[in-house]
């Protein structure tokens, strides 16, 4: 193996590790990081693995495959992050208000 | 001056203010409402300055947000504590100090004279004064209008008028999610959608340097539309 192929394994095997130890999640995301991550091993140990898959879809190159790949993916992240970051906003809204309404000054009686 | 409609009490119509860094003015603007005998709530949206403390002086109900959220969200807030006190009446009403407490009885006549669930004030009817209204304004805010009479379909000639009457039973069907600028297009929407008589009445805006530094910079109608537009997706 390639010095960089190590590298690249060492760096999804940490963030794998680090998803798991740290994010207890469903079974079903579990199971979705370790299909990427088996899927990223290969695509790194054996790059021809990209470059064949690329031919099938009609792209020249496998780098560029994976270009169009990250772009389709980084927008998905954005989009669900950006749904969660709103409805986030939305619950704290809701804390904020009911905070406000309870702690309410009421003006003096009479005068 | 017009008077109130028969039958209502002022002390059954409460006047929301939501408020952002209004401590010079919220004093002066709060005074002439209570002296109508109506209730006033200021929401302070994590002011800066002194607006809670000159709120409080000015002998409003003050509900405080901790951190800054928006107009929209302090309304919603105003309303929400408004009908927990058993409000007949919510009134929204700017806190710099544009609009005339004296506007308000023509807006309830409106509901109470021609059952109106929304009575909405207007800048641009025959009948409203905009005094010294920047050209510029003007014509963004019609070309907004114009947006919204085309998307939303309501019948409205200032859809960015901050003066506005609801009975309770149509406060309590609001449900703002525009914690920022864009609750204005999205009360309209509401209204339509919840099948919410509504009509315009003419009222009175004075610009004033202070008003015009404070409130909204035409170019913000850009975040205003974007906000629109991701709001209708993000549920």
């Amino acid at each position: 193996m390639n010095l960089i192929q190590v590298v690249l394994v060492a760096g999804f095997l940490a963030s794998l590790v680090f998803y798991l130890a740290f994010f207890r999640t469903v079974l079903r995301d579990r199971l979705i990081a370790f299909g990427l991550f088996a899927v990223a091993v290969a695509a790194i140990v054996s790059p021809q693995i990209t470059s064949e898959v690329a031919h099938v879809m009609g792209v020249g190159r496998g780098a560029d495959l994976l270009i169009y790949v990250l772009a389709v993916c980084s927008v998905f992240v954005a989009t669900l992050l950006y749904s969660k970051i709103s409805r986030m906003e939305r619950h704290l809204t809701e804390v904020v208000r009911q905070m406000a309404i309870d702690g309410a000054k009421e003006p003096p009686r009479g005068g | 001056m017009s008077s109130l409609p028969e039958g209502v009490n002022p002390r059954d119509v409460w006047v929301v203010l939501p408020a952002y860094n209004e401590g010079r003015v919220i004093g002066s603007v709060i005074a002439p409402i209570l002296r109508e005998g109506y209730h006033v709530v200021v929401v302070d949206d994590a002011s800066t300055d002194r607006t809670y403390q000159e709120a409080c002086a000015a002998r409003a109900h003050v509900c405080r947000h901790l951190i800054n959220l928006g107009q929209g969200a302090a309304l919603q807030t105003g309303i929400a504590y408004a009908l927990a006190k058993g409000a007949a009446y919510v009134v929204t009403f700017d806190a710099d100090g544009q609009h005339l407490a004296s506007d308000i009885p023509a807006l309830l006549q409106c509901l109470v004279g021609q059952g109106c669930d929304v009575a909405l004030g207007t800048r641009f009817a025959p009948g409203s004064r905009a005094e010294d209204m920047p050209a510029l304004r003007k014509w963004v805010l019609k070309l907004a209008t114009l947006y919204l009479r085309l998307s939303v379909g309501v019948r409205v000639t200032d859809a960015h008028n901050g003066l506005r009457a609801f009975t309770a039973a149509a406060a309590a069907q609001l449900e703002i999610r525009q914690n920022r600028m864009a609750h204005a297009s999205e009360i309209l929407r509401q209204i339509r959608t919840r099948g919410l008589r509504y009509a315009e009445v003419p009222v009175t805006i004075r610009y004033t340097d202070y008003s015009l530094a404070k409130g909204q910079k035409v170019h913000n109608a850009i975040n205003i539309l974007w906000d629109s537009f991701t709001g209708l997706f993000l549920r």
